[in-house]
């Protein structure tokens, strides 16, 4: 007799069991159906959290994501059913990833309120009795936690529902780390391709070809950084075969800047029908930005206005940087400063404008801010003092020869250093007299 | 692994607040963010801010605009002399309070 109970007893256990794997299974065969097709990453863990509740029968439930790039290791992305829990969760979720994250393995609590592993937290509702959690695993590493608050019908959860809940976890964690990383290639295509458009809209602006300016030699160059600033120079012709030209920083990057630039160019063009006044083309150029950008836009602006046939050069500044001038008369290098401070930053600025003799042998440098902020490893800017000195020994060149000469002691600088902000440099030679 | 973050804001006490760092594009919307929570004078510490872009200055002359709009004033005090010089070239000396 007692064998035939012990039978008993083991056809109703390998019965439960058997029920137990064929449940576990339809869960499965449940989730991988309602996932089937999903690519949003919220979807996705919205629907794994519910099929979670659905087949252990609880109350509440979380996906905590662990951010891995992010300053705080801790820091979480919280997705929840019932929005009205986030606050309270996230202090217990908190908790419970940073036990994760170390333990590496499934757990229950049936008694959050007395139980040592949650001591301290602020803020728990009354409403969260009991938790069951398990970690979301990708080769090894702990890349979330799934968590579900309150057996429904007051039960404590049990040995069973941790199985159920691990295997659903194995099942989500790599659908939802799939989903995850096809969102963030997506966004990173839609970011590239605004960095594309802006670095058309930018390159458009820029001239194609040099003009050929009697008594001058000339180079220019404009260098977008990866995700392009607001840099811009040109040359305009005048009445009178007077030259104007520009060099500019619309502050910001990407579109916005660009079209900022865009405007400021068609201004300057039609400005340049006005009359040769560097002067008051800032002027008016200011008059123009306080009218139509918004007031955290700011433009620096240097402009010059040559006068081939007199060998003069006017230039105003708009809180550009300061060109470098190299005289061949005093043979060094200095700063030409003037006042004069950025378009769009107050009504009437006083803009003071400058005039210099073209003398042979002498070189004007103008550049952005992206020259002389461009940095190495050591966090440490090119800065105005190894631009004097690199413009000091290249003067003797061509316009060419020196605006290489100068990208490249740039770039020997900064070494391996990611190029952060557009670089711009124009060179005016004056051609000293041939043998001289 | 560097455990310093790029840029900081810290409170001081009062209306005074510590910029530390380096302020440009990556970092010039945190402190956007922060700003935006006030609506009455501020002053900032500048003595920690090794570096400041552009995106940096765009976000104190918002700031300033804003604060502007209801009489309210920012003040910038400490600047280390590389930013000073930033400051100077553009103009910003001439636009803000700074002692």
């Amino acid at each position: 007799m007692a064998s035939d109970e012990q039978a008993i007893k083991l056809l109703q256990d390998e019965n439960t069991r058997l029920r137990r794997a064929v449940e576990e299974l339809s869960v499965l065969n449940d989730l991988a159906r309602a996932i089937g097709s999903i690519t949003d990453s919220n979807k996705v863990m919205e629907t794994v959290i519910n099929r979670s509740l659905k087949a252990i029968g609880a109350e509440q439930g979380i996906i905590t994501l662990v951010e891995e790039d992010s300053a705080t290791p801790m820091k979480t992305l919280v997705r929840s059913i019932t929005s009205s829990a986030h606050r309270e969760q996230f202090h217990l979720t908190q908790n419970i990833v940073g036990w994760m994250l170390i333990n590496k393995k499934s757990m229950i609590s049936n008694d959050i309120r007395n139980d040592d592993r949650f001591r301290g937290i602020r803020g728990l509702s009354e409403s969260i009795r009991s938790v069951l959690c398990t970690p979301l695993m990708m080769k090894n590493q702990v890349k979330g936690v799934l968590s579900i608050f309150n057996k429904k019908g007051g039960k404590q959860f049990g040995d069973d529902d941790k199985r159920l809940l691990a295997i659903i976890a194995a099942q989500s964690a790599q659908i939802i780390e799939n989903a995850r990383l096809d969102e963030q290639e997506r966004e990173k295509l839609v970011l590239e391709r605004e960095i594309d458009a802006a670095r058309e809209v930018q390159t458009s602006l820029f001239p194609r070809t040099l003009p050929a300016i009697p008594g001058l030699d000339i180079a220019a160059v404009s260098i977008p950084a990866r995700e392009v600033g607001g840099d811009y120079y040109d040359f305009i012709q005048l009445e009178d075969e007077h030259w104007e030209f520009v060099i500019a920083d619309v502050s910001g990057k990407g579109l916005p800047a660009a079209m900022i630039t865009t405007m400021g160019k068609g201004m300057l063009y039609a400005q340049s029908l006005l009359g040769p006044s560097p002067k008051s083309m800032i002027i008016n150029s200011n008059k123009i930005f306080r009218k139509n950008l918004p007031k955290k836009s700011f433009v620096t602006m240097l402009l010059g206005v040559i006068d081939p046939r007199r060998r003069l050069m006017r230039l105003a500044t708009a809180g550009h940087c300061p060109p470098m001038y190299y005289s061949a008369e005093l043979h060094n290098v200095s700063p030409l400063l003037l006042n004069g401070i950025a378009l769009n930053l107050m009504d009437d600025p006083s803009v003071e404008e400058l005039e210099v003799t073209l003398q042979p042998g002498d070189v004007f440098t103008f550049y952005s801010d992206g020259i002389t902020e461009a940095e190495n490893n050591g966090r440490n800017q090119f800065g105005e003092e190894r631009l004097t000195a690199t413009l000091e020994r290249l003067h003797d060149g061509t316009a060419d020869d020196i605006l290489r000469g100068l990208l490249r002691d740039v770039q020997d600088f900064v070494g391996g250093n990611e190029q952060s902000d557009d670089m711009t440099v124009i060179v005016l030679k004056v051609p000293p007299p041939p043998g001289g | 692994m560097s455990a310093k973050p790029v840029f900081e804001f810290v409170h001081l006490g009062e209306n005074k607040f510590s910029l530390s760092g380096r302020l440009d594009a990556s970092t010039a919307e945190q402190l956007e963010a922060e700003l935006n929570k006030f609506s009455s004078a501020i002053t900032l510490e500048l003595s920690k801010l090794n570096y400041i872009s552009s995106a940096g200055l765009g976000v104190l002359l918002a700031a300033q605009q804003r604060l502007s709009e209801v009489s309210a004033d920012l003040t910038i005090i400490s600047l280390q002399p590389q930013v000073r010089h930033v400051f100077e070239v553009v103009g910003f000396d001439k636009i803000f309070n700074l002692e």
